[in-house]
Order: structure tokens, then sequence, then C-alpha cells
């Protein structure tokens, strides 16, 4: 063939499909066929909105204390008032602040660790599975004792050393949530590396970092998303459990798990104080939860259950 | 099914270099603490220069850390776990104190979660989008976005008003059976002791099934998926064209296919047993290796930590040996 | 020779979310005792469907919505589960195409092939009951039956030219080649001496010399065990090799129905012309093979008049709205096509494309 036969533009379509906003508009519209991942959607914007505006939402301030108002019912039950709409704990502290303010921590760490520990998944993925040999024997090694150790076990445990603290929270939740990002890159990395689009890059004298980033990333991607979705809503389960157990964040900081911790040895009587902290952990994650399957379904249609 | 031997001591020699990482984790895990653990853990006061001194000693704390690493492994072959500065016992002595209790408590778990799961996660496979299917779906979604812990405590409320089943330890008080395994359960049986079964069964329920419940969503979802996929198998036609009927082939052909990647989720998620295990045990006041845990934690009791974080990864370590070993019986196309 | 099949106006139908699809609509089908009979037909043509509605093992969400399956004097649309459960795998037997998919991977070759003979050999069948009475005898009845399986499968092994099948009954199917595989798929198969076989693209998935080696098998079974046989194939060379009558599907429906010689020798419908247009011809390199144009239409959405008329060479105004009936050609010959005798008038003159062609084994 010669030159003058190929066509002087790129053809129309190459271009369009590979515009973002285009494939953007692709995914929203398989994405919204899902009810479910649609609700998930709403419910998760819905709480990073009062996490947002939680200033503008409280009543009190969370770490008030009311001494003569303690145990004061929800609303709707006898005894309960609009001031506290739902009630008041041990310290009269008003429990509807305390759990709109707990979405804040809740919701913060969830996306920042996810959001890192993703990055440095990513890297260390591609790292290990593009280098292969020793680099990936080292990572790969790392991976297996992080993994040894029940999770939840060494993080009490190292969250007991460190002491309560977010930034303490956030290494703890980072140091082995960077392993699953990881490990789906490393695996993608592995297959992609012996494809044709990887060998004709390699052909034509790519190098490895334009190789890594801009061939095998844009492929991998849509799994990692997915993977990163999903992790937000195991991060929040995590951190309400190290703050339920009490190595988590710092007393003066409400948390969904703390608040729960707080209200545990009244739940015989004041049932509401630990229900309602629990039930916004619970939709949250399940929202978390559809829109990450909602994401797969859109993204990755193999994937599909 | 054979077992290469050479391929089964191959798969134990790896895990050598994870099983020393994770003594140099746990023993670092001492040596991260701000400060000097010993004042720490003496707390303020009360304790002189000289006793803080003494017990640097007694610990071997004043040595180098390559020697202290050195004795900490050495200490481990020889069981020596360190000493329990709160219990005023050797740690290894506490820990397997409680380790019976820990080890009821998952068994129950797991128990319950796999006749829960397998049977649900079967019928929502073959008769998928019908009503048990659709209940399960939502059952399964529901039990991984649920927090343990806050599952517990509905659990307490629930029955705390009654009675049925109470909601801390392990056994009435002055119902333990006589001591064989330290397995209640199992002891009272073998001792033919009603009472004490019964109490000890109404003791264990909830917290096996607070415990259990992720495992169930997830072993449900797993089982019915990869269900769904060998029940389209060229195979599963195949059996039926031999004229064994619907129940037959799910039953023998599509239950053990379907069992190999249930079989690795469920190791994946012996480590959410496990940790889970401290939560459940705190919430339900168990007597086990997790409470202890949690209040060796507020006794600042870091040998104690440092022990049981140790036994923790070692059973993991094992869990998963014993998966792998479950997974080639299982699937004969792989081996070690 | 007696009447065995006999297949009438059998209709499948899938309900899926994007409509109804027709994947079988309206076929008709006769099979004699101790006959070959080719289903020949490009892949999602209906086929394979067919095949599974004689077994009663139309997966979800097909369902046999009209037409009768006569076998052996009896309707199968009307039997029972139960009552469908003693034919297949005893009188019916069905293998497949891949048979790496069709063994099942976890359970040993062995316990595969007893299992079907365990299922359908009454008591006193394998091994007259041991004359104990008593506590033991259950179980060692149970065991009889078990080692007369056993003895039977590995004969069963030895028939179909599987070497050391003594051996080969403790391995799992990944241990065993391609072609072995298919060998003991037929042992399964033909392990309770069915009257009728039903082979589903069985050597698509094989090379081309152990084709001929499984072809030559099957043709063994049809005069060894008198074995009728129902085989469902894309490939003609594979039909014409060892069936006596071919019948030729098209997008649900039938086309046309012959002789194996007079299909392959003088086809008179347009696609059957088309199948063996586009046949490779061996150390002929001027003839340049004809492939039909076009794809198979979507079964959801059929054209009102003759399904082949968007591919058709030969289409006139007439096919495209109207359905051109089943027309008897011949001696035990039909065709579905207005135009036929004109296709032949004109192949005649030519001598015929077809007729140049022989098959190795006639």
């Amino acid at each position: 063939m010669r030159t003058s036969d190929l066509p002087a533009v790129r053809p129309k379509y190459f271009e369009d499909s590979d515009r973002f906003h285009v494939r953007l508009r692709e995914f929203w519209h398989e994405y919204k066929k899902n009810r479910m991942a649609v609700a998930g959607l709403v419910i998760v914007i819905f709480f990073v909105l009062i996490g947002i505006f939680s200033p503008w939402l409280i009543l009190h301030d969370p770490n008030e204390q009311d001494i003569f108002n303690r145990f004061q019912p929800p609303v709707w039950m006898e005894g309960g008032s609009w001031e506290h709409p739902l009630g008041t704990d041990e310290l009269g502290r008003d429990l509807w602040s305390r759990i709109i303010y707990g979405s804040r921590v809740s919701l913060a760490l969830g996306i920042t660790v996810a959001f890192f520990a993703t990055t440095l998944g990513i890297i260390m993925g591609l790292v290990s599975g593009y280098y292969g040999g020793t680099v990936d024997s080292i990572i790969q090694r790392i991976v297996d004792i992080l993994l040894a150790f029940p999770y939840l076990v060494f993080a009490i445990a190292l969250m007991a050393v460190l002491g309560r603290g977010v930034f303490n929270l956030f290494l703890v939740l980072l140091y082995k949530e960077w392993v699953t990002p990881c490990r789906v890159v490393r695996g993608e990395v592995l297959a992609a590396r012996e494809s044709e689009y990887v060998e004709a890059a390699r052909a034509v004298g790519a190098s490895d970092f334009h190789i890594m980033f801009k061939e095998i990333l844009p492929n991998v991607f849509s799994s990692v998303i997915v993977v990163a979705t999903l992790r937000v809503a195991w991060i929040i389960l995590m951190e309400a459990s190290l703050s339920f157990i009490g190595v988590g964040v710092p007393l003066d900081i409400p948390s969904w798990g703390m608040i729960i911790a707080d209200g545990r040895g009244y739940i015989t009587q004041y049932w509401w104080l630990s229900t309602f902290p629990g039930l916004a952990i619970l939709l949250t994650v399940l929202g978390i939860n559809l829109m990450g399957q909602g994401l797969r379904d859109a993204l990755d249609p193999r994937l599909k259950e | 099914m054979t077992i290469n031997l050479t391929q089964f001591i191959n798969r134990l020699l790896q895990t050598i270099p994870v099983v020393i990482g994770v003594t140099l984790i746990v023993f670092s895990l001492m040596h991260l603490t701000p400060g000097d653990p010993v004042e720490i853990m003496m707390g303020q006061g009360s304790v002189t220069e000289g006793e803080i001194q003494r017990i640097r000693e007694e610990l071997g704390l004043h040595l180098p850390l390559p020697i202290q690493y050195f004795r900490f492994v050495t200490g481990i072959f020889k069981g020596d776990l360190g000493y329990s500065i709160y219990y005023r016992q050797p740690a290894g002595e506490v820990i397997f104190a409680r380790l019976p209790a820990t080890f009821e408590l998952m068994v129950v778990a797991m128990i319950i979660s796999l006749a829960i799961a397998l049977p649900l996660g079967l019928i929502s496979a073959v008769r998928q989008y019908s009503l048990v299917d659709k209940i399960g779906t939502i059952g399964a979604l529901l039990g991984v976005s649920m927090p343990g812990f806050w599952l517990g405590l509905l659990l307490i409320m629930a029955f705390s008003v009654n009675w049925i089943f109470p909601v801390a330890g392990r056994i009435d008080f002055g119902m333990a059976p006589q001591r064989i395994t330290g397995l209640y359960l199992l002891d009272s049986i073998l001792t033919f002791n009603w009472p004490s079964f019964w109490s000890a069964l109404r003791h264990i329920l909830l917290p096996a099934i607070t415990l259990g419940m992720s495992m169930t969503a997830l072993t449900m979802k797993t089982i019915r998926s990869s269900m769904l996929e060998v029940i389209r198998e060229d195979y599963i036609t195949f059996a039926r064209a031999k004229g064994l009927s619907r129940s037959q082939v799910v039953l023998k052909h599509a239950l053990k296919n379907a069992l190999i990647p249930t079989v690795t989720v469920i190791t994946l998620n012996m480590g959410v047993l496990l940790g889970g295990n401290m939560i459940v045990e705190t919430v339900f006041g168990w007597p086990g290796l997790g409470s202890l845990v949690v209040n060796a934690i507020f006794n600042r009791d870091y040998p104690l930590v440092q022990a049981s974080v140790l036994i923790y990864a070692i059973t993991f370590i094992i869990c998963n040996l014993l998966a792998d070993f479950l997974y080639t019986v299982l699937n004969p196309r792989v081996k070690f | 020779m007696a009447e065995l099949l006999k297949i009438k106006d059998l209709q499948v139908h899938f309900f899926t979310d994007y409509g109804v699809v027709k994947a079988v609509d309206g076929i008709d089908l006769t099979l004699q005792e101790g006959e070959a009979l080719g289903i020949l037909g490009e892949s999602g043509c209906g086929k394979s469907m067919t095949a599974l509605a004689v077994m009663g093992l139309v997966p979800f969400p097909g369902r046999i919505t009209g037409g009768e399956i006569i076998f052996a004097g009896r309707d199968l649309c009307r039997l029972t589960e139960k009552e469908m459960r003693r034919i297949r795998g005893k009188e019916i037997a069905m293998i497949f195409q891949d048979p790496l998919t069709t063994l099942n991977p976890v359970l040993k070759v062995g316990e595969q092939i007893t299992e079907a003979i365990r299922l359908h050999h009454e008591e006193g069948d394998l091994s007259p009951a041991s004359g104990r009475r008593g506590f033991f005898r259950f179980w060692e009845d149970r065991r009889r039956r078990e080692m007369a399986a056993w003895k039977k499968a590995v004969e069963m092994m030895e028939k179909v030219g599987i070497p050391s099948p003594e051996l080969r009954m403790e391995e799992y199917p990944h241990q065993f080649s391609g072609g072995m595989r298919q060998r003991a798929m037929i042992a399964i198969a033909l392990s309770c001496n069915p009257r009728l076989l039903i082979a589903d693209e069985l050597t698509t998935a094989l090379d081309v010399t152990i084709q001929a080696q499984i072809l030559d098998l099957m043709r063994r079974i049809k005069e060894d065990f008198r074995t009728s046989i129902l085989f469902i194939s894309h490939d003609l060379g594979a039909i014409s090799e060892l069936c006596d009558r071919a019948a030729v599907m098209y997008a649900g429906k039938i086309v046309e129905t012959g002789s194996v010689q007079e299909i392959t020798g003088a086809p008179f419908h347009p696609y059957t012309q088309g199948i063996l247009a586009s046949i490779p011809r061996l150390g002929e390199k001027e003839y340049r093979i004809k492939p039909i144009p076009g794809n198979v239409p979507d079964l959801g959405d059929l054209p009102a008049g003759c399904s082949f008329f968007p591919r058709c060479p030969y289409g006139q105004a007439k096919c495209k709205t109207e359905l051109p009936p089943l027309e008897e050609a011949g001696e035990g010959r039909q065709v579905r096509c207005f135009y036929w005798r004109q296709i032949r008038a004109q192949r005649e003159e030519e001598g015929g494309i077809g007729g140049e062609l022989s098959f190795a084994g006639d």
C-alpha cells in the first residue's frame, strides 16, 4: 500500500470514541439502566453533602455536654423534643449533631485512604508486574507478609502502639489497603505485557514509563476504579470497628463507630443511642457497595455476576 | 487423589519467609512505641527508676535490637511467648487458657455460616430470580454492608428482654462441664452433661451468628455466582443427558465444581473471621483470645499483645495452608 | 425398517427480554431404525436446539411450544420428567461438541461412565443378586453392582478404542488427550446400548486426523451396535462420510432433505448449493471458493418470506413476502424453495457444481 492511499486524517469514529466526554456519556447511559446503582449513587451523594454541610446542619456543638438533659428520647417518642431530634446520650450530647459530624471522619478517611492506597497500589502493581524478576519477588513477599496478619488484629495492635489519632488511623488503614489494587493491577499487567498492543508500543521504541502509564494503565483503569470504590466501603467499616474498640479517632472527634461504643452500655434502656449511628454506617456502606457493583457492571460487562 | 510430597514440602518452605517477616513485624511492634515501652507500660508515678531498670533487664530490653530479636525468635521455638505484665504469668499460658473459647466460637460461627450459606446459595442459583434468590441477594448485600458489632448489639437488644439467649459469657455460672478439651459444647456432650450443653449452646449462638454474618454473606454470594456459571457448562447438560435427575446433577456434578472458588473466598475471609472475633468477643464478653487482646491493649500489657498477635498470624498462616490443601483435594487439575 | 424417531412440526421458542426467538420453527424429520441422519446447517440455525428438544433438555428461557417428537411410538413432549429420565441415557444418548467441557473436570472418567451404567441397568441386569439374606445383603449387592458396572465400563472403553482402560478409568478428564476424551464420551453414551445416538458437532473441535478416527469409530458403532444416529454438523464432509440421509437447516427451518448422494451431488435449494460452493477443494488452485454473502438472520426478527431471501442469488419478489412450503421433490426428497424446478433444470444444463465433488469413503 502506498502512503498516499492512507486517509489524510484519522477516521472520525476513532477520535470520537476516544474523547473523554463521549466515553463518559456512554458510561452514564449504561450506569443509569441499573436502578440499584442509581439508588446507591443517590445515597452516597446524600451523605457526602451531609459531610460537607455538617456545620450548617447541626443543632448543637457535637461535644457540648448537658448533664441535665441526659438520655433524652428521639422526637417521636414521649418526652422527645425538636431540640434534640434523635435524643441525647449519657453526657447530654445531641445525637443528631454527633451523627451528622461523624459522617465527616468516616467519609473523609474512606475516600482519602482509598485514593492514596489505590495510587500506591497502582504504582507498585505496575512496577511489580512490568519489571518482574527480583522487584516483583520483593513486592510480592511484602504483600504476602502483610496478608499473613488478620487485618483487624494487626490494625488494633498497631493503633494501640501508635495511639489514637486521625493521621495514625490513616496510616494504619493505608498499610494494607494498597495490596488489593496492587494485586489487581499486577495481574492485569502480567496479561497485558504479553499482549499485542504492548508489543506494538515496544516495537516503535516507547519507553517503559510510556508503556506502563500510557498503554497499560488506561486498560486496567476500569477494574481499579471498581476495586477502589468497593474498598471505600470496607475502609469505613474498618474505621468504625477501630473506633468502636476504642483505638480509633481521638475522643473529641465524633465518629460513628465511637458513638455506637458510647451508647453500648445503655442499649437495653436507651436503644436509640447505638441504633442510629449504626444505621448511618449501614446506609453509607450499602450505598457505596451498590455504586461499586453498578460501576463494575457498567464499566466491565465481563465481570457481571 | 494423590498428593505429591515434594510439592507439599515446597509449599511449606514457601511460608518460611512469611513467618520470618511476621516475627519481624510483631517484634518491631513493641519497638514502634514512641518513648520507653516500660515507662508506658508502668504508667506514671508509683514506679521507681530502679524498678523500671529491673523490668528492662528482665525483659532483655537493654540488649541491642538484633540480639533481642534473636532471643524473641528462639523463645518462640521454646514455647516462650514473653511475660504478661498484667497477669504476671507467661503470656503463652494466659493465651492458651483462652484459646479453646475462641476456637469453639469460630468453629460454631463457621458451621452456622456454612449451614445457612450453602443451601441458600444453591437454591438461589438453581432458582434464579425466585423469591429465595431475591431475599438471599438482599440479605447478602445487607450482610456485607453492616458492621458486625452493630448487628451484635441489635441482637442483644432483641434478646436481652426475655433472656432466651444470654448476652454475656460462655456458660451459666457453675455449669461448666468437666474439662476434657476445653470446648464446652464438646465436653458436655462427652460427659453427657445436657444442662451444660444447653447452657453453652444458648450462650454461643448470638456471638457465633454475629461473627459468621459477613462470612455467610460472602460465601452465599460466591456459591450463587459460581453455581450459576457451572450449571451453564456442557458437562451439566451431558450429565442430564445421561438420565440423572436435576437434583443429582446439582448435588454431585455442579456442587463439587462450584465449591472450588468458594473455598478460596472462605480462606480469604478467614482473616475477617479472626479479626472480627476480637470485636465480637468484646461485644458479648466472650472470654477468649479476642477480648484478651483488647483488654491487654487497655492495660498496656504489650508483651501479651505481641504474643497474641503472633498467635493470630500463625493461626492464619496455618488456615491458609489448610485451604490450599483442601483446594487441591477438590480440584484435581491443580497441584500444590 | 421401522421408524424410530419422527419429529412433527417441532417448535422451540426462547422467551427473552428482547422478544421471542424462534430457534426451531416447525421442523419435520424422520429417522429409520439403524439409519444415520445428518443435520447440516450454520451455527445458530437451530440444529443443536432440535437435539436438545429431543432429549427434553431445552435450556431456560426456551420451551417446546408446539409439535410432536415421537420416539418408538411415544410422544416425548408429553412424558413427565420422571419418564423422560428413564429414556435419557438409556434409549437416547447424546454426545457433544467439545469433550473438554463435556466431561466433568472434577470427577474421574471411570466414575462418569459407571454412573450412567448403574443408573440404567436393573439390578439383575448387571449381576444376579446374592442369595444371602440379612443385614449385609444390601451392601453386598451394592458392591456387586458397582463391580459389574466397573467391568462393563472397562469393556466399553475397550470397545471405543481407549488403550489400557483399567488405568484410564482412574484418571481425570484433563489427563486425556482430545481424541481420547471424545472416545470416553462416546463410551459413556453407548454404555447403556441406546437405540438412538445424537451427536452434536462431534468432530468440530478435533484435528483432521483425529476427526477421521472418530468418524470411523462412529461408523463402526452404527454397524456393530445397530444404533441409529442423528448426526448434527456444519461439516458436509463429515456428514457425507457417515450418514445415509441429510437434512439441511436454515434459520430454524428445514430447507432440503434427501439422501447424502442427492444433497451433495445435486442440491436443489440455493442454500445447499451455497454450502457446497464454499467448500475448498484440494489441489484445485484455479477454483475459487464462493462464500455465501451475508449472515444468518436474527432468529428473533425473521423476515416474512423465505428466510434465505436476503442472501439468495435467485431471489424474486415473491420470496420476500411468501414463505415457500416444503415441497416433495422426489423419493424421500423435499425442498423449501419456489424455484427448485428451475434450479434443477439449470443445473442439468450446466452439469452442476456439486456434481464434480467426490467424497472419500463413499
